[in-house]
């Protein structure tokens, strides 16, 4: 039986912006009855995460990229992290056959 | 148990009217509440601005507003907030949303007790209209009262 799928939200602290980020997507999805594990960390926890998504802002990207991340984990980059429209735009999509 | 947007922010930590010439300026004028109520320690506002040269300006959340923050590893001794108003304006580097007028601080001490008021704090700052009016109070009071849910 499948599994409602994890997404991680990263920032640099881990408790701010993720956090923030988090609560819109949780919005979004919630909107679009999907369910999803929601967690948030900073970006010095992305080696190694076990998740089937990561969410960051643009600005991570060339952190986020020079980790060794398992190619089966889909990463989202957002330019507004608090914009629902693009997280929508963004995380639909990439949740098309993970979901339950 | 996590506290609210009113009870992080308090009177005694919205700086009205600031100027700051670099957005560095302006983190250390919204963080000087939170130091003068000891809830973080000098290498906390250090770090705040850390975060934003290692990243860059991400911490911009909305048109106007920043809301700066870092990992507390025992320079936060309790969860609070503060705020500064810009009203002249200062550059981050956020092209879409620049210039800040507008800066939060948070400190918090894990990473649940701030969850209320952080979640309060992302409803009124993606109104443009609560944020053009927490940036014109006349006074902390006016402040606060802007930090008021619409439906609450």
């Amino acid at each position: 039986m499948a599994q409602s799928p994890t997404i991680y939200f990263i920032c640099g602290a881990g408790l701010g912006s993720s956090l923030a980020c988090q609560m819109e997507a949780e919005e979004v999805l919630a909107s679009h009855k999907i369910r999803a594990k929601l967690e948030h960390e900073s970006v010095s926890s992305v080696a190694g995460l076990r998740t089937d998504l990561i969410v960051s802002a643009e600005s991570f990207r060339p952190q986020i990229e020079k980790y060794e991340i398992d190619p089966s984990i889909t990463i989202v980059y957002l330019h507004n992290i608090v914009d629902k429209n693009e997280i929508a735009e963004k995380l639909i999509p990439a949740l098309a056959g993970r979901e339950v | 148990m996590s506290a609210s947007l009113a009870q992080l922010i308090t009177e005694d930590h919205v700086v009205l009217d600031a100027s700051a010439g670099t957005w560095q300026e302006s983190i250390r004028q919204a963080a000087l509440p939170l130091l003068r109520s000891h809830a973080v320690a000098e290498e906390y506002v250090g770090r705040m601005i850390d975060v934003v040269d290692t990243f860059g300006p991400y911490i911009v959340l909305a048109p106007a507003v920043a809301l700066a923050h870092a990992q507390p590893d025992g320079t936060v001794s309790r969860t609070a907030m503060s705020a500064a108003t810009l009203p002249q304006g200062v550059v981050f580097g956020n092209a879409a949303h620049d210039p800040v007028r507008l800066v939060f601080c948070l400190a918090a001490q894990d990473s649940t007790s701030h969850l209320e008021a952080l979640k309060a704090l992302v409803q009124i700052i993606r109104t443009p209209e609560s944020v053009e009016r927490l940036i014109a109070a006349a006074s902390p009071q006016e402040f606060l009262s802007g930090l008021v849910p619409a439906d609450a």
